[in-house]
């Protein structure tokens, strides 16, 4: 009612020439974005800018690149392929070790990602100060901030074999414990895994919290009060109630591990020998080093399908409730 | 952060002494992590006030007297790419901002056909890693001649980050009662009006994160810059502790001033304003 009663007023203000109408807010109850029409110059006006951006520099070097993984491109010239390049990213024993990595990696990191944050996520919110919950929440996402590059150069040093990590290992009297964790070939993937630690990541932090501090307090209730202990209230009720969260954060760790490349580049370059190289480097390589477009964008490809796959399936699982 | 839902449900259910326990367990465990997780840059800056010399024979040593011989060694090598990092990060963030925030009012308070189809559109370049785009995005900037240009760096930027500042406003925009547009509609306003004089002085809260957010990947993107520029000169700030790194690799002393010149501004700025970036965050996030 209030809709037609607006409505009237408006076709009167505007039979009535120049009159002005009335103000904003008065007499409008409902809440509504309905849109209104504009020419289509306006809009045009207002989608461009972005749209071309977007168009020039996102989608159509996309494009380009996912043609060009069907192509034998040097750079200079560019022959039909086929699938050959795909070909090549399996069975060619280089690519085949940064999958092979690639998995190691992303399987830990996955674990980690879902477990660390989450604990402390829990703990944070369990505790009884405000300050004490926003300082520490503070604190840990703190590393986000500086870019991955400083981070890997501040952890090479303290893995360097001359570096804190080894000294204080015998200072505690291990010093047979020490290595040479980035020149180690068995060690240095871990290492490059050990970034991090104690891998508490903000992203995950954040949206763990986030999550955890929305849950409805009556359902919490309502199991303290059936008697439920903590673990359990915590696995069967709060759990699947950041369903959604865990997803999210699931997603991220799985992209994460898929494109890794900043901290191998900087840290080991793919050594010693390929004991770091991974599918990232083996694009950047391939195309900033052997100059193959083809076979770097054919590469690039298939960590984009398998982005969107994994993607796709979880947020996919376990929606059936 | 509101009241504590599950502390105050669950753990009080256990009795007073028991909670009291729990309590200071969590702190603990809590406040190791946190010492653990911070040790990383507790060491960059205290091994940046010590002679390299003095860490090489104890790595794990305290600074005795403060070397702030370091810092000026460091500042002198690094303060062009502090510089070429505020030019491309405040350029990109405003491009974002201006382009973000028309494209998101249109597609969230103008009617036209297939809005829904190019608003997808916009954000769908999101779930691309940039990884992928990498190579493609190289050779193409490189056929436009914007190699080694600031140019060639801040478009991509704000490329990719246009599409997370229209998915973020188009819902701030589309939250907004008609009725604060209606006085402006009625009077024979422009859009451009409506745009500029009433949605935008109410997004300004909203317009700070997006261009927090994309300030922030901006000037720590490595990727890109690596790629796009190779001119030292032109370097951006990670380039540049890289390059830095990669040539005085063993002076540790300024080297670890130089992480910590590059480290501490945001460090800073993020622990200034943090609570109303975290708190913005994890609204966006949740609507996701």
């Amino acid at each position: 009612m209030a809709q037609v009663g607006t409505e009237e007023r408006r076709e009167q203000v505007r039979r009535t020439l120049g009159r002005p109408g009335p103000k904003a807010g008065r007499g409008s109850a409902r809440i509504d974005a309905r849109p209104a029409v504009a020419s289509s110059r306006t809009i045009a006006a207002f989608l461009v800018p972005a749209g071309l951006l977007l168009v020039l520099f996102a989608y159509y070097p996309m494009l380009r690149g996912f043609s060009d993984a069907f192509y034998n491109d040097n750079g200079t010239s560019a022959t039909f392929a086929g699938l050959a390049n795909f070909r090549q990213a399996f069975t060619n024993p280089l690519f085949q070790v940064s999958w092979v990595h690639m998995i190691e990696i992303g399987l830990r990191w996955v674990v980690l990602e879902l477990t660390v944050p989450l604990a402390v996520a829990r703990a944070i919110i369990a505790l009884p100060s405000n300050r004490a919950r926003t300082v520490l929440r503070t604190l840990f996402v703190i590393p986000m901030v500086v870019s991955i590059p400083i981070i890997a150069l501040v952890w090479g040093a303290l893995l360097a074999p001359g570096g804190p990590v080894n000294a204080l290992l015998s200072d505690i009297g291990l010093p047979f414990l020490r290595q040479q964790w980035l020149a180690n070939p068995h060690l240095a993937l871990y290492s490059i895994m050990a970034i991090g630690f104690p891998w508490v990541d903000g992203f995950a932090l954040l949206v763990f919290t986030g999550g955890l501090q929305a849950l409805p307090r009556e359902v919490l209730e309502a199991a303290s009060l059936d008697g439920a202990s903590m673990a359990r209230t915590f696995f069967k009720i709060e759990l699947p109630l950041i369903s959604g969260q865990v997803r999210l954060v699931l997603v991220f760790a799985v992209i994460t591990a898929l494109t890794l490349i900043t901290q191998v580049l900087v840290l080991t370059d793919g050594g010693p020998g390929n004991a770091t190289l991974v599918p990232g480097l083996a694009i950047y390589n391939e195309a900033f080093l052997s100059s193959q477009f083809g076979m770097a964008n054919a590469l690039g490809l298939i960590v984009f399908a398998m982005a969107i796959g994994l993607t796709v399936a979880i947020l996919r699982v376990g929606r059936r409730q | 952060m509101s009241k504590p839902v599950v502390s105050s449900v669950v753990v009080a259910s256990q009795g007073g002494r028991h909670a009291r326990l729990v309590h200071w367990a969590l702190y603990a465990g809590l406040g190791l992590l946190a010492i653990l997780t911070l040790y990383p840059f507790v060491f960059m800056v205290e091994t940046s006030l010590r002679s390299t010399i003095a860490f090489l024979k104890d790595p794990l040593g305290l600074p005795l007297a403060p070397r702030w011989a370091n810092y000026e060694t460091a500042f002198s090598k690094i303060w062009r790419f502090g510089l070429n990092s505020l030019l491309v990060t405040g350029v990109t963030t405003a491009l974002v901002i201006v382009t973000g925030s028309t494209a998101a009012y249109a597609l969230a308070r103008l009617r036209f056909r297939f809005r829904d189809a190019v608003f997808y559109s916009m954000i769908a370049i999101m779930m691309v890693p940039f990884l992928v785009v990498l190579v493609p995005l190289f050779l193409w900037v490189k056929q436009l001649g914007l190699l080694n240009s600031y140019a060639g760096l801040i478009l991509p930027y704000a490329a990719f980050n246009v599409s997370l500042a229209v998915f973020i406003l188009r819902t701030f925009f589309g939250g907004l009662d008609e009725s604060l547009f209606e006085a402006c509609r009625v009077d024979g306003g422009s859009e451009w009006m409506a745009f500029w004089r009433i949605a935008v002085p109410l997004a300004r809260p909203i317009l700070g994160t997006v261009a927090i957010l994309t300030a922030l990947s901006t000037w720590n993107d490595f990727l890109w810059a690596l790629v796009a520029v190779s001119k030292v000169r032109l370097f951006t700030l990670p380039l540049g502790e890289v390059e830095f790194s990669s040539r005085y690799s063993t002076h540790y002393g300024p080297l670890m001033a130089a992480y910590t010149l590059g480290a501490a501004p945001l460090i800073i700025l993020f622990i200034l304003v943090n609570r109303s970036f975290v708190e913005s965050f994890t609204r966006a996030e949740l609507r996701a």
